[in-house]
């Protein structure tokens, strides 16, 4: 029975998109960035204060932003970081900018929320190295803090007010108007014509199955390599290269990561949770293989890669 | 308050207030508990709701019609608020006496949300990989078969394999609409002749066949997955355990709504029972009200009837007086006593005031006074009030304190009142009884010790006025005096001598008369009745009387033989004595200024068993409005110093009360007035204590 109505469904839906097919040029997968987010200004002060604050660390060496660093396109432009005894941490770091877009935040989706981000990177013991009622501590020792944590949270400095604020103000790093979101928009001339057939390159690549939705990623797992190994062909295995498979232990996650957002793609390189593509265009050429098994020609790559430059947005102007 | 009154006010405010706490919990109780019961409800069908959405969004991406993997996401924020929500509306059901039915649905519920979002999780990953090779199956076909063509002079192999690639790819499009073992297998067959080939291709067509094969694997490996997982998805039974919820829901809502209803008739059950507690106690109330009214009214109007009869019939006047508002209030007895309707009239002391005689006043102020100074005096007083006829009363008051100020003065005072005149008057009439007595008992004794004398001067001068004459003779023959000349002086004493003697004589007789008379007008020793010969007792009282009518009337007699009548003779004197002296004093008052007298007249006679005297004067008669009232004591028309007003009550007293008798008068204005004594002949015997004494 259920069966027979899914299949019922398929037909509808089926002749629903042969019907549809002339949807107008904004009808796309991917969906421009809300233009603002309205968040609690006095805890977006205080997130923003603690974003840059090294007190969260273990030793005051790093902060948030030393890994996330807001000119560097939320990134640091390393292949992995560096924790705050001078360790590299597992994995690049992913772009904090419109991370509060992303479905689950870190490579392998184990944090459904920022706040649960910020609490793991606190206490990862490479990463800050801290513990909580020490950075609670250390915190509200701060007669700023002490004061402006008590105007904006009723029980004031805590550990999750700590994480609220954070996060709060990631919630503000979001980079609206770049040219392919003023394209989608309407404004048919905000991007080239290159940049243009780039889009349509990456639809028709299939580039589009994963990079979608307001993000162009960052929605759901894939698998890395579903084409072909490529873990085997780059060699060298790590855990961290198990990806998902750490955080559920099922077989099907080996190798399962989540799909990055490749908004700001151009300014968040070296690519890949194991930063091992330098550029753009060998990020590109390492996608074709082992997600699409496909074979594109020089020129459809790099109108892609063009057409990824135009994803690149306008951080809202951070006071000093 | 007593122990026990208080006992018992305690009781029924603790009853008061177990009823109010009965009523106050049976109201809590008809009051929903489920009033946000419309609220979950809302809240599953909006939850049952996303679902379905999230599912048919599931079959979007799966078709292809939605292609942005963000419709998938969007939900699980939704609901992640959802189900916050939900436990906001059930924490208490979860800790309280929650249906463990209700608790493991919403586990049931939570889990197959995390269940289903890991489906979907995986459906999106796979079903992105397969969506993107079976759009890129026939592009991947194409290019093989454009690669074979393009290989210059293509054997038979190669035109098999394009055909075999062809094939492939139109089974795996069947597949993928449909996949079967079947056709998985013969998916299987043709891959496997396509690697059979492998190293006997040209480059170029070994490329794109690889490539080909990879995508069919793809769609081979990935179509199931993606089938499974719709229908693991579709298997989730989230909606179900929404219904469970619903049901749960429903059915606790359906116990509450009943448990209420109970409640609900329980309260009006009790509301009806106290009412009617309400309405009964009422009906006693009143009922017992009545029953007091009766019985006070009953007790009320028989003390007052009683004290009616009793003031009424004692003649006691009841009053009160204010002392310091003057209002005074007194029955209608005091009013009577007055000669006056009981009409209200007289609501102030200084309207009383102004009825006491004004020889009684000033005392009568003292005593009211000394009640307001607090002397302690009481108020007792003997005083006498003006009557509606001018006529006054004597009154006895006699008082108490009934308020008394914080210093102890009297404010007000209660007192009763007698009317006290036949006992002032007994008291007069017992003094000149006395008074007569001493009298009487003087003049006998008086006229005891003047008849001796008498006697011896009456035998003196019989003897004197023989030995004159025969003096007188014998000087006349004497020697010497024979043939004189007759002496004028002797001839003067011959003439004058026995004359006077012979007056001497007479007026001895008329004091001997006299002291007799007064002797049997007094009987100073009759205690007892005794019979009496009235024309003598009405004789010898004229004689005492004498003075009284001498000089403005003449008496005439007309007695007739009468047998004696048992009565008090002193009584009797007296009777008659003011009956003439009233007489006399009638024809003065009519002959004063003229030379003119008046008759009395006095008879006697027989009729029946009785004996009537009359005594009849031509005085003036007596006055129309007066006449009423001549037997009451103290009423006097004469002037003062000449009748005391106790005359003609004496008169009455004597013959109506001491002998039976009965006393009436005929009077013409102008011509005079009768009194007629009646006297029963056998008079029966009665003692009057009071005016024998």
């Amino acid at each position: 029975m259920k069966r027979g109505c899914l299949k019922l469904l398929l037909l509808a839906f089926s002749l629903f998109t042969a019907a549809g097919s002339s949807a107008g040029p904004l009808m796309e997968p991917i969906k421009p960035l809300p233009l603002d987010s309205a968040q609690n200004p006095s805890r977006v002060s205080i997130g923003r204060h603690l974003f840059q604050d090294a007190r969260l660390s273990a030793n005051g060496r790093v902060s948030c932003a030393s890994c996330h660093d807001l000119a560097k396109g939320g990134a640091d432009g390393r292949v992995r970081s560096v924790g705050f005894n001078g360790q590299l941490t597992a994995m690049n770091a992913p772009s904090v900018l419109n991370a509060a877009l992303n479905f689950r935040q870190f490579w392998n989706g184990r944090a459904a929320s920022l706040e649960e981000q910020v609490d793991a990177v606190v206490q990862n013991p490479t990463e800050m190295g801290s513990k909580w009622t020490e950075v609670v501590t250390r915190i509200s020792s701060d007669p700023v803090y002490h004061r402006t944590f008590a105007a904006s949270y009723a029980d004031g400095v805590t550990r999750a007010n700590i994480e609220s604020a954070i996060a709060t103000f990631e919630r503000t790093l979001i980079t609206p108007n770049s040219p392919f979101d003023r394209y989608l928009r309407g404004d048919t001339n905000a991007i080239s014509a290159e940049q243009k057939a780039g889009y349509l390159k990456f639809k028709q690549y299939g580039c589009i199955a994963c990079h979608q939705g307001v993000n162009v990623g960052g929605n759901m797992f894939q698998k890395f390599g579903v084409m072909g190994d490529y873990f085997a062909n780059r060699g060298k295995p790590t855990d961290a290269d198990l990806g998902r498979y750490l955080v559920t232990r099922d077989e099907t996650d080996r190798h399962v990561f989540k799909v990055p957002s490749l908004r700001n793609v151009a300014l968040t390189a070296p690519y890949f949770h194991d930063g091992s593509a330098a550029t753009l265009g060998e990020a590109v050429d390492v996608m074709f293989k082992y997600q699409l098994g496909r074979f594109a020609s020089a020129e459809d790559k790099t109108v892609i890669v063009k057409f990824l430059n135009s994803l690149t947005g306008q951080l809202p102007p951070q006071p000093p | 308050m007593s122990i026990r009154s208080r006992l018992i006010w305690i009781a029924m405010a603790l009853v008061a207030l177990l009823l109010a706490s009965i009523l106050t919990l049976l109201y809590v109780r008809t009051q929903g508990h489920e009033s946000n019961y419309f609220e979950k409800v809302a809240l599953l069908r909006q939850l049952k709701q996303l679902d379905a959405r999230w599912e048919l969004d599931v079959l979007k991406s799966r078709t292809g019609v939605e292609t942005n993997y963000d419709f998938l996401v969007d939900p699980l924020v939704e609901f992640s608020q959802l189900q916050s929500e939900l436990g906001r509306l059930l924490p208490y059901r979860l800790n309280g006496t929650s249906s463990d039915a209700l608790v493991t649905a919403i586990r049931d519920f939570h889990r197959a949300i995390e269940n289903k979002t890991q489906l979907i999780e995986h459906f999106k990953s796979h079903n992105s990989v397969l969506h993107n090779s079976l759009a890129f199956l026939p592009t991947a076909a194409a290019d093989a078969q454009d690669a074979i063509t393009h290989v210059p002079g293509a054997n038979g192999a190669l035109k098999r394999l394009s055909a075999d690639v062809g094939a492939i790819l139109l089974v795996s499009m069947e597949f993928s609409q449909a996949p079967a073992d079947d056709k998985a297998a013969e998916i299987g067959a043709g891959l496997d002749r396509l690697s059979r080939m492998n190293g006997t291709m040209p480059v170029p067509v070994q490329q794109a066949a690889d490539i080909f094969a990879s995508h069919v694997r793809t769609v081979l490996r990935e179509q199931p997955v993606v089938d499974t997982l719709l229908s693991e998805i579709a298997a989730v039974p989230t909606g179900v355990s929404i219904d469970v919820l619903d049901n749960d829901l429903r059915g606790e809502q359906l116990a509450t709504e009943s448990q209420a209803q109970v409640y609900r008739r329980y309260l009006l059950l009790f509301a009806a029972a106290l009412v009617t507690l309400f309405l009964y106690a009422a009906l006693s109330l009143i009922r017992s009200r009545a029953v007091i009214n009766r019985i006070n009214r009953v007790a009320l109007a028989t003390s007052q009837k009683r004290l009616e009869i009793a003031t009424q019939g004692m003649h006691i006047g009841i009053w009160e007086s204010d002392l310091v508002t003057g209002d005074v209030w007194c029955n209608d007895e005091c009013y009577r006593m007055i000669g006056r309707e009981p009409d209200a009239t007289l609501k102030t002391m200084d309207a009383w005031m102004a009825l006491v005689h004004p020889d009684d006043k000033p005392n009568f102020e003292r005593i009211v006074a000394a009640q307001k100074g607090n002397s302690g005096e009481d108020f007792r007083i003997h005083y006498r009030l003006r009557c509606k006829d001018g006529s006054y009363r004597w009154v006895m008051s006699q008082a108490c304190a009934m308020d008394r100020s914080s210093d102890g003065v009297a404010t007000r005072i209660s007192g009763v009142r007698f009317d006290i005149t036949e006992l002032k008057e007994m008291e007069h009439q017992l003094a000149s009884a006395q008074r007569l007595e001493s009298i009487g008992q003087l003049a006998a004794g008086v006229a005891h010790e003047i008849n001796t004398p008498i006697q011896y001067v009456n035998d003196s001068i019989y003897f004197i006025r023989e030995a004159v004459q025969e003096l007188l003779a014998y000087v006349q023959q004497a020697p010497g005096r024979a043939g004189a000349a007759p002496n004028s002086e002797l001839t003067y004493l011959q003439d004058n001598l026995p004359p006077a003697l012979d007056r001497a004589i007479e007026g001895l007789g008329r004091v001997s008369e006299i002291v007799t008379s007064m002797k049997e007008f007094s009987h100073p020793d009759q205690r007892e009745m005794a019979p009496i010969d009235l024309n003598r007792a009405i004789q010898s009282t004229l004689i005492v009387a004498r003075n009284e009518y001498k000089y403005v009337a003449t008496v005439t007699l007309e007695l007739v033989e009468v047998p004696p009548v048992m009565c008090f003779g002193s009584q009797i004197n007296q009777v008659v004595l003011n009956l003439i002296v009233n007489a006399a004093h009638a024809i003065a008052d009519r002959v004063k200024g003229t030379e003119a007298t008046g008759v009395i007249t006095l008879k006697t006679y027989r009729e029946g068993n009785d004996v009537v005297l009359s005594v009849a004067d031509t005085g003036s008669g007596i006055p129309e409005s007066i006449r009423d009232r001549i037997f009451e004591p103290f009423f006097t028309t004469k002037e003062v110093g000449r009748g005391t007003g106790q005359g003609l009550t004496m008169v009455r007293n004597c013959v109506v009360k001491a002998h039976r008798g009965t006393v009436h008068f005929q009077t013409a204005t102008g011509l005079g007035t009768t009194f007629f004594v009646r006297l029963p002949i056998e008079s029966v015997a009665r003692v009057s204590t009071e005016l024998a004494a």
